[in-house]
């Protein structure tokens, strides 16, 4: 893939993504065929900052957890009262972390 | 920082009204009550024989019922004999809640048992 398409993409998705993965990120999309472009790049990141702002006033009922896609966690976290708050007050520093990790997952599939 | 947040937390729960401690961030912040108000209090009803008040209480004692009695063998069965058996459900349960007409009749359910416990102030 055009390394240019690839810089682009991590500059513009680096604050969605883990730091540490970033690296071996842009090695695989470089090895990787221009055609699968369209489906790295229709995939839709979600912004750990809203994901935090949503945890601080929505946390006690799951719903951060169901804005990144951990649906299970999301219904268990809404039937729990927040982990009888608990779960809600630790997700609020765990939250940005999973949020960039979700994102992470959602790329995999691509590349190879 | 584990530690801080226990701490934290245990300070901005620490109300006593009437002897009891409120440890819902819903309740806390926002003074409703969440889907989850109650279970534990419709648990001991259910444990205690009384079935038809634990189950106006709040319905959800349905699913609390059924993890304290289920949860223990399989984490055990999960632990001795079938490692990664809670972790192949837990995929199972997401696939389920994948289907978006079943989380969203879910999420409904849950809404209306939040507008019951409101409605009879838990």
């Amino acid at each position: 893939m055009d390394v240019q398409k690839v810089d682009m993409f991590i500059m513009a998705n680096s604050a969605n993504l883990p730091s540490e993965r970033l690296p071996f990120l842009r090695e695989r999309m470089l090895q990787m065929d221009d055609d699968k472009w369209g489906m790295i790049a229709s995939q839709s990141l979600v912004n750990p900052t809203t994901a935090l702002i949503i945890s601080f006033f929505l946390g006690a009922f799951g719903v951060d957890r169901l804005y990144i896609g951990d649906t299970g966690l999301g219904i268990l976290k809404l039937l729990t009262c927040g982990g009888v708050g608990l779960w809600a007050l630790i997700d609020l520093f765990l939250i940005m972390g999973a949020t960039k990790d979700k994102n992470y997952e959602k790329l995999l599939p691509y590349l190879g | 920082m584990g530690y801080a947040i226990v701490v934290l937390w245990l300070l901005l729960v620490h109300h006593h009204e009437g002897g009891s401690v409120v440890v819902c961030p819903s309740k806390l912040l926002y003074g409703l009550s969440c889907p989850a108000c109650g279970v534990t209090r419709a648990t001991l009803l259910f444990f205690h024989g009384d079935i038809i008040a634990a189950l106006r209480l709040n319905p959800n004692v349905v699913l609390a019922v059924s993890g304290i009695i289920l949860f223990p063998p399989l984490m055990i069965y999960d632990r001795c004999c079938r490692p990664g058996l809670l972790l192949m459900l837990y995929n199972k349960l997401e696939r389920l809640l994948s289907i978006k007409i079943l989380l969203f009749l879910l999420l409904a359910v849950e809404f209306c048992i939040g507008v019951w416990n409101n409605l009879h102030h838990l």
